[in-house]
């Protein structure tokens, strides 16, 4: 009603209509970049499952002989973590494949969620990886100047 | 009015997330990389001039040096990619975003499995 009462005060739109937005369009060019890359991801995902599961086995079997177990239950720990990237890969793999069926912005949002959530595995077992290697050095070195 | 869905808060804000993850894994890959040349470069120069026989070991730096050398380059193309984006979203800069990512995993995903297979084989020679 206030549309049509010139006397009524102006009012500027304090939301952005961009903010809201969650089911805009989807471009084609977006769908096909991303279902190109989905067969890499789900593979690479695949891979990642298969490797992580053959190193804990082994490792697994060479920390049950008794034979460096401390080493072998350190493979198997880091060897279990990479399981966690990996199914997020694959997570995303299925993602991308409900986008390509239904292009929708709540399907594309989940895309890209799940692809931030990789990284960030990802990021933070490296870095841990990183840190547990260069700590390992140091002490490693300090043990061979005391012998 | 219906904006793309490329330019939806939801999105932006899963790129401006990933993106601070792939400048760590871009300089990671490069220190990691120069770790390693410091460690074995001596050795795989040796082999380069004929004065080492080849071994499992040299493959297996040699590939990794490769890899990790050309994910950094194209991880980091991403994330100039996303950080493009997430200045000034538009639908335009999220096809490059992911036309970056298909080149990534088009380019490092044969380069992973050869190397993923490698370190197995190495894993499973130490290991036995």
């Amino acid at each position: 009603m206030d549309s049509l009462n010139p006397y009524a005060a102006p009012a500027a739109q304090l939301v952005p209509e961009v903010v809201a937005v969650t089911e805009g369009s989807v471009g084609g060019a977006v769908v096909e970049e991303l279902g190109a890359s989905k067969s890499w991801l789900a593979g690479m995902g695949a891979f990642g499952i298969a490797a992580s599961c053959l190193m804990m086995g082994t490792s697994a079997f060479r920390a049950s002989l008794r034979d460096e177990a401390g080493l072998h239950l350190v493979a198997f720990v880091l060897a279990a973590l990479y399981v966690a990237p990996a199914i997020a890969l694959l997570r995303t793999a299925g993602a991308v494949k409900r986008l390509g069926g239904a292009p929708t912005g709540q399907n594309l949002a989940e895309v890209t969620r799940r692809l931030a959530t990789f990284w960030r595995l990802a990021g933070v077992i490296t870095a841990a990886a990183v840190g547990v290697t260069l700590v390992v050095n140091f002490f490693m070195r300090m043990f061979l100047r005391a012998v | 009015m219906t904006a793309p869905a490329a330019v939806s808060d939801a999105v932006v804000a899963h790129v401006r997330a990933m993106r601070g993850w792939l400048r760590f894994f871009a300089v990671t890959a490069v220190v990691v990389t120069l770790w390693l040349l410091q460690l074995e470069g001596a050795s795989l120069l040796d082999l380069l001039v004929g004065a080492a026989r080849p071994r499992l070991e040299h493959l297996l730096t040699l590939v990794t040096v490769i890899t990790l050398s050309v994910c950094a380059h194209l991880i980091w193309r991403q994330a100039n990619a996303a950080t493009r984006f997430v200045a000034a979203p538009s639908e335009e800069l999220f096809v490059t975003v992911t036309s970056e990512m298909r080149r990534f995993w088009r380019i490092c995903g044969p380069l992973g499995v050869c190397l993923g297979g490698l370190l197995l084989v190495g894993f499973f020679a130490a290991a036995s």
